[in-house]
């Protein structure tokens, strides 16, 4: 693999790793994906949103910090 | 990246949460934004922000089948990254049937370039630069006259693409990438708004009306032709 980029190897390949980077996708009905990361418990927030469609970035929903909950049910509450 | 997404989670009833805020507004015109690293096959540290080709291919061929979607506006502000998935994206992107602009805002960096070109037509913001230096290894490097032939056949494919897809000559292009003195550790010249357009690798300085009423345009003319 050849990495082409103004950003030095080290950087890039740096290893200071943190917990906090760590983050889960969650794709929607509507095509958008969720880049969540956990805060507590089944408590995630929204990191940020992975569209094409220009309107989902409006919704007051999905906006990046909104806090949601992942349930291990059906449902899937904010 | 954890991309294990959550399979036992039931996550897909999104009209449970009651979605009122969600405007109806619906665009015909998809905006695809390529930021940070462009990540390929390897996943880079977590502390990088990538923009990832498993994301954004099928977004890609969404765009291209559906058919409300008219036109794909590319937004630009990445410092490089994979070699093969920044080509990969920018074939899919130059191979689309629907019209394409790109706007090149902060930078285009490295294989940032091709994807800068690979639309219909380009625009890059005034303050905005675009980085043209040689690709290299690292790591256990071979000192054969092989190792060489390779880094050349890897640049060629990069060159290539970047001359079939803007107005920029092959030579001129070598001789930017090879220019000592301009940047710090490396070879290569960086380029500011107005100068690309004046070394034909992008078609017009501009900002975001410009780009999308360009688009508009193509998308007009295209339905002109289809009646």
């Amino acid at each position: 693999m050849i990495i082409h980029s103004i950003i030095p190897k080290d950087t890039i390949f740096s290893q200071n790793d943190c917990t906090e980077y760590h983050m889960k996708n969650v794709t929607l009905d509507n095509g958008a994906i969720l880049q969540i990361k956990h805060n507590h418990d089944d408590v995630y927030e929204i990191v940020r949103i992975i569209s094409t469609d220009p309107s989902h970035y409006l919704g007051k929903l999905y906006q990046p910090g909104t806090p949601i909950q992942l349930l291990r049910s059906k449902s899937f509450t904010r | 990246m954890n991309n294990d997404t959550i399979e036992d989670i039931s996550v897909a009833n999104i009209k449970e949460l009651g979605t009122p805020n969600i405007p109806i507004i619906s665009s015909n015109i998809h905006c695809l934004t390529v930021i940070g690293q462009i990540e390929g096959h390897l996943v880079l540290p977590p502390h990088n922000k990538t923009t990832k080709y498993e994301h954004v291919i099928p977004q890609l061929i969404a765009i291209e089948e559906s058919r409300d979607i008219e036109g794909l506006i590319l937004i630009l502000n990445t410092v490089g990254g994979d070699v093969e998935a920044g080509l990969a994206i920018a074939e899919m992107i130059s191979t689309m049937s629907k019209p394409t602009v790109s706007l090149v805002l902060g930078g285009g960096h490295s294989i940032g370039v091709p994807l800068s070109v690979c639309t219909d037509y380009s625009f890059i913001a005034s303050s905005a630069t675009m980085t043209i230096h040689p690709i290299r290894i690292t790591g256990i490097v071979l000192g054969v006259s092989q190792t060489y032939d390779y880094l050349n056949k890897m640049q060629e494919r990069v060159v290539d693409f970047i001359i079939k897809h803007s107005h920029i000559l092959k030579e001129e292009l070598y001789e930017m990438m090879t220019k000592p003195g301009e940047l710090a550790n490396d070879v290569g010249t960086v380029l500011v708004g107005q100068e690309a357009v004046d070394r034909g690798l992008i078609d017009e300085v501009g900002g975001l009306t410009d780009a999308l009423n360009k688009l508009k345009d193509m998308i007009n003319k295209k339905k002109g032709e289809q009646i």
